[in-house]
């Protein structure tokens, strides 16, 4: 028979759960999250604080765009609506454009996002063929709308590593400079770094 | 997420009475213990933009640690990073590596419940090579301290024999896009593509009056593996030429494009495959500003298919910016095109210079 002192230590671990469980719900980025995400390898070297899906609330993503002189990126914190996907939000969000003046736009006109997924920590992202069609081209343009992309999926704590796709598949490249065949990583050296 | 929903049902098997071990996790929960490292986790990519590759190594600690780190070139390469504040814990005291970035990692723990990591890495890393530092716990996320260290791959230790001097070099010259493909595209309609096979042509004049045996990836407004050709291909075929043909450098000429149109410059672009792509890059940057009608934007590591498969020390020159209507008007002066032509040839010429003084030979 189990004694009373056990049963109650007991209890309290399960309520103790059930906070952390309930915690854990303003994290889920949506069906397509992987479970057990929460071992993932790649840390962010951002504030846990402006994490996206920090807190119960979850209303804030974190998406990047290109300087005005193009040379880096710089982060925007944005609100979503309660019980928006905040991965998928962040995306079109990158697509639509920024609020701060100091940075602009980078997705090619008329660019839609197919649909996002996560396997193993690695996000799917898949658009349209105006993200071909309708870039205007140059390295820098390419360099930093694959960054902006692949630094916006990477806020998240679950994603690692990005895989860009183009009518549902995979491509090698979008205007024939940056190689985005295989797993994208984050790149902090594009960052603006705050003075 | 769904393992916390199993874990919560585990716990309810437990309160129904099957465990006696159900006291364990509460009583960690409410009496301090030592810091101690819980856990550590391995994870190599590739940066998106740049192309370097990074392995980052995560401690994870039951609490705050203090951390300071060194680096040793004797006996051989080493990494020390002392943690002042967890002991050892449950984490191995020796993790094995596949040598790439880091050989092994010995975890070492000291009478005062500190540790030292030794991280053994194949070669002696710079200060720009490696970052160690410690991110705080957030429970809102259900996240730990950690101890985080990010190591970038070494440049390879190549080298090549380089002689000083243009003659008999065997250059490849890629005018970027062409054919099917017109690359960016200027504000009163001028192609990306027509103004690299200017530049390339006017390129392999020079450097053939020069000695140098030119190899050019397409001297017409073509595509290079035919127009319905995956773009993965046209670029293959790019860097096949070069391969192919054993090119002892393979420069890549293009004009770059911003949506927004003030932005202008030249900049110049390189995959580090060897210490030489640096160099190349720097060589061009630095001649190409030589009576420059545009801005330097200077020289950056970049994730791009040309430079990266390109066997030898390759660079992708954005000359300027096709999508700034004054810069658009620049690059179709064949005078302008003439010095820009003229400054990659003197570029290339400082290149042979620099790399046969690093020598090998």
């Amino acid at each position: 028979m189990m004694q009373m002192g056990q049963r109650i230590g007991s209890l309290l671990v399960l309520i103790i759960l059930s906070a952390l469980l309930i915690t854990a719900c303003g994290l889920d980025t949506g069906k397509n999250s992987t479970p057990g995400a929460s071992s993932k390898p790649a840390e962010q070297t951002v504030d846990p604080a402006k994490t996206p899906g920090s807190g119960i609330e979850g209303k804030q993503v974190v998406v990047y765009f290109p300087t005005r002189d193009a040379m880096y990126l710089m982060p925007e914190n944005r609100k979503i609506l309660p019980g928006q996907d905040p991965m998928r939000s962040s995306i079109e969000i990158l697509l639509s454009g920024p609020e701060n003046q100091d940075v602009v736009a980078i997705a090619p006109q008329g660019t839609v996002l197919r649909s996002i997924s996560v396997k193993e920590n690695i996000a799917y992202v898949d658009f349209n063929h105006a993200i071909i069609k309708n870039n205007p081209g140059g390295s820098t343009t390419e360099l930093l709308l694959v960054g902006a992309i692949v630094n916006t999926l990477t806020e998240f704590p679950d994603i690692s590593g990005v895989r860009i796709l183009v009518e549902g598949k995979q491509v090698q490249t979008l205007t024939g400079h940056v190689d985005v065949s295989g797993v994208l990583g984050r790149s902090e050296e594009i960052i603006k770094k705050r003075k | 997420m769904r393992y916390m929903i199993i874990c919560c049902l585990l716990m309810l098997c437990i309160v129904g009475g099957q465990s006696t071990l159900a006291a364990a996790p509460d009583k960690s929960l409410n009496e301090p213990s030592p810091t101690v490292m819980t856990k550590v986790i391995s994870h190599v990519s590739k940066d998106a933009v740049t192309g370097v590759e990074k392995i980052r190594v995560v401690f994870e600690t039951s609490g705050p640690v203090k951390i300071n780190s060194s680096i040793s070139a004797s006996p051989s390469p080493r990494l020390t990073v002392n943690v002042k504040g967890a002991g050892r814990g449950s984490v191995p005291d020796t993790l094995d590596f596949d040598g790439n970035i880091i050989n092994k990692v010995s975890v070492i723990e000291r009478e005062d419940g500190s540790s030292t990591l030794l991280v053994d890495i194949p070669t002696l890393l710079g200060d720009g090579d490696y970052r160690v530092f410690t991110l705080r716990n957030d429970p809102s996320a259900n996240r730990p301290y950690r101890i985080v260290i990010d190591i970038n791959k070494p440049v390879p230790p190549v080298v090549y024999n380089f002689t000083p001097g243009l003659k008999d070099k065997v250059i490849a010259v890629d005018a970027g896009h062409g054919g099917s493909d017109p690359g960016a595209i200027g504000l009163s309609g001028v192609y990306e593509k027509s103004i690299t096979l200017a530049v390339a042509g006017k390129v392999k004049k020079l450097l053939e009056k020069a000695g140098s045996q030119v190899i050019m990836t397409r001297e017409t407004d073509c595509d290079i593996a035919g127009r319905n050709a995956s773009d993965v291909a046209e670029l293959g075929g790019r860097t096949a030429i070069a391969n192919n043909n054993k090119a002892d450098v393979f420069l890549s000429i293009h004009t770059n494009s911003f949506t927004d149109r003030t932005v202008g410059g030249s900049a110049v672009y390189f995959t580090q495959k060897s210490m030489y792509d640096l160099l190349l890059a720097q060589s061009l940057d630095s001649a190409l500003m030589q009576n420059s009608k545009f801005k330097d934007r200077g020289v950056s590591r970049g994730n791009l298919y040309l430079t990266k498969y390109s066997l030898m020390p390759a660079a992708l020159i954005e000359m300027a910016f096709i999508s700034n209507p004054s810069e658009e008007k620049l690059l179709q002066s064949p005078a302008v095109q003439q010095q820009i032509a003229q400054n990659i040839v003197n570029g290339l010429e400082c290149f042979f210079a620099e790399a046969a003084k690093r020598g090998g030979g």
